[in-house]
């Protein structure tokens, strides 16, 4: 599927945050917990703000040499996820953007460029479950959401 | 001072974790090291400290503390953060439903702790929601959220809560709790008293629904005389809940009305007490002139038995006998207001009667008796 030039996040149904480079959401709509990974964290940011998916490509494939393809093709994949998952949708972002925030997250961004990994996430359906889970006891040493093997 | 282990003041443990929460770069460090190296992770932990990780991990993190428990602390940040998201998208359509009733409402506690004093949906794990609206409205407020699925968890004591009590529990098909208040606290009892907070509301957005809440200054009041009281869970979070409120620049709390509502509603040591603790440990900026104020403020003998009642309870749920009279008692007494001797103890039959419907009056009247010759 052909990603859309400008993305905006899914507000209101669609909550963010990034800490110690680790994003997480939750589709509030759909009562879905998200995880992602470093790339995809740096790739979500950098969305979110500038909504420019075809900056974000050229960002991350500049100088990438034989491995141009492989990232277009992992990097349209995982916002085709994004999309899929209702979490971004075709638009353009309403609220006016800090050039410090654009540019933050663009040199957040070209740091994955030379050593490229794929931008993943994970998914987490039973959050009636999950939200019952003590944060301390039932979990594994990662902490929430990861329940202990054996609960 | 602060010895009973269910007292509001926080145990020892309790302080190391908030001091690890709320202080800065080697306070912090040093004060999460010595808790570390003095508690079991895994077995020692109590509810009320539980509550104080995701503020204990955001200030680690800034802090750049290395310890294999920060994944965990993370997990109780992310916890939190979901929590709260799906709790204030619930509350959101709740105010929608009353408000669309023609109530008014105001929400109450976490949610608006969260969104103007934390400002981080992290930090501050709740378990319920808090609405209040006024008690003229709050049979027309629960026969909405009835229609809208909610149903009140005592319905035998309804009656007796709209005319003493504060507030009830209503829960959904999800066993989601909701307390409906009609009054912030016991001693706020008549609704010209409850005016007041209503006089004094600011806006709040909720999930993109406007709303009021308390103005600082009632939040704070809110705070620590919720307290100190009896409570199902550890109280320890005043601590910060306060702290938030007296470091937030760009709400600041008005003095001249917390003095006010302190002398009113007769709660000046809660307020003398509590914030010289805070003051004292947790440097809080708490001006002198207010101070002094509340330290002239002279408490009744009603005012110390429900100080001392708040100091020996905290969260320890009444087991025995003398226990529950004692709570009644003093839930009684906070609501009761200026009366003389007398007329507060024939308040007291009618409250009692009330509480009891009249079945265990008699048994009721002559243990409590009892229990007041003993005790002299």
């Amino acid at each position: 599927m052909p990603i859309p030039k400008q993305l905006k996040v899914n507000d209101p149904h669609v909550v963010h945050e990034t800490l110690d480079g680790e994003t997480i959401l939750l589709n509030l709509r759909k009562g879905l917990y998200y995880s992602m990974n470093d790339s995809g964290s740096a790739l979500w940011d950098y969305i979110q703000v500038t909504g420019d998916s075809g900056a974000a490509i050229a960002l991350l494939t500049k100088d990438s040499g034989a491995e141009h393809e492989n990232i277009v093709s992992s990097v349209n994949r995982f916002l085709n996820e994004l999309i899929e998952e209702e979490l971004l949708v075709a638009g353009k972002k309403a609220d006016p953007v800090s050039e410090t925030e654009v540019n933050s997250m663009t040199e957040r961004l070209k740091s994955f460029a030379g050593d490229f990994f794929p931008p993943a996430m994970s998914k987490y359906t039973d959050m009636q479950d999950l939200l019952l889970l003590d944060p301390i006891h039932d979990v594994e040493e990662e902490g929430w959401p990861e329940p202990k093997e054996d609960e | 001072m602060h010895q009973s282990v269910y007292s509001p003041f926080p145990t020892p443990g309790q302080e190391l974790l908030l001091k690890a929460a709320l202080l800065k770069e080697d306070d912090a460090k040093q004060a999460w090291r010595q808790w570390r190296t003095t508690t079991d992770f895994e077995r020692d932990v109590d509810s009320g400290s539980q509550r104080l990780l995701p503020l204990v991990f955001l200030n680690l993190l800034e802090h750049r503390t290395d310890d294999p428990a920060m994944l965990r602390l993370k997990g109780m940040y992310r916890k939190t953060w979901s929590a709260n998201h799906f709790l204030f998208r619930q509350t959101a359509n709740i105010l929608n439903c009353l408000q669309e009733a023609g109530i008014p409402v105001m929400v109450l506690k976490g949610i608006p702790l969260t969104i103007l004093y934390y400002k981080n949906h992290a930090l501050r794990p709740m378990s319920d929601m808090d609405i209040m609206v006024p008690l003229s409205r709050a049979r027309d407020a629960i026969g909405v959220l009835k229609n809208n699925g909610w149903s009140v968890g005592n319905p035998a004591q309804l009656e007796f809560f709209l005319k003493y009590g504060r507030s009830t529990e209503l829960f959904d098909a999800d066993r989601n709790e909701l307390d409906l208040h009609w009054h912030p606290v016991f001693e706020t009892y008549d609704d010209r008293a409850t005016s007041t907070f209503w006089d004094k509301a600011i806006t709040l957005e909720v999930a993109g629904v406007q709303t009021q809440t308390m103005c600082p200054a009632d939040t704070l009041f809110h705070v620590i005389v919720h307290g100190f009281m009896s409570n199902n869970e550890p109280p320890v979070r005043w601590v910060p809940d306060s702290l938030m409120i007296i470091r937030q620049d760009d709400c600041p709390v008005d003095w001249g009305r917390l003095t006010e509502l302190t002398g009113r509603y007769s709660v000046s040591l809660q307020m003398k007490e509590g914030l010289n603790y805070l003051h004292n440990t947790f440097n809080a900026p708490i001006p002198g002139y207010f101070m002094d104020r509340i330290n002239k403020i002279k408490p009744r003998w009603a005012d110390r038995l429900v100080y001392r009642h708040a100091i020996a309870f905290g969260d320890r749920s009444a087991h025995t006998f003398r226990q529950r009279v004692s709570k009644v008692y003093v839930n009684y007494i906070r609501q009761a207001g200026n009366k003389n001797f007398f007329r507060l103890h024939l308040g007291f039959i009618r409250y009692a009667y009330a509480l009891s419907k009249g079945r265990f009056l008699p048994a009721l009247i002559y243990k409590y008796f009892r229990l007041l010759l003993t005790n002299r």
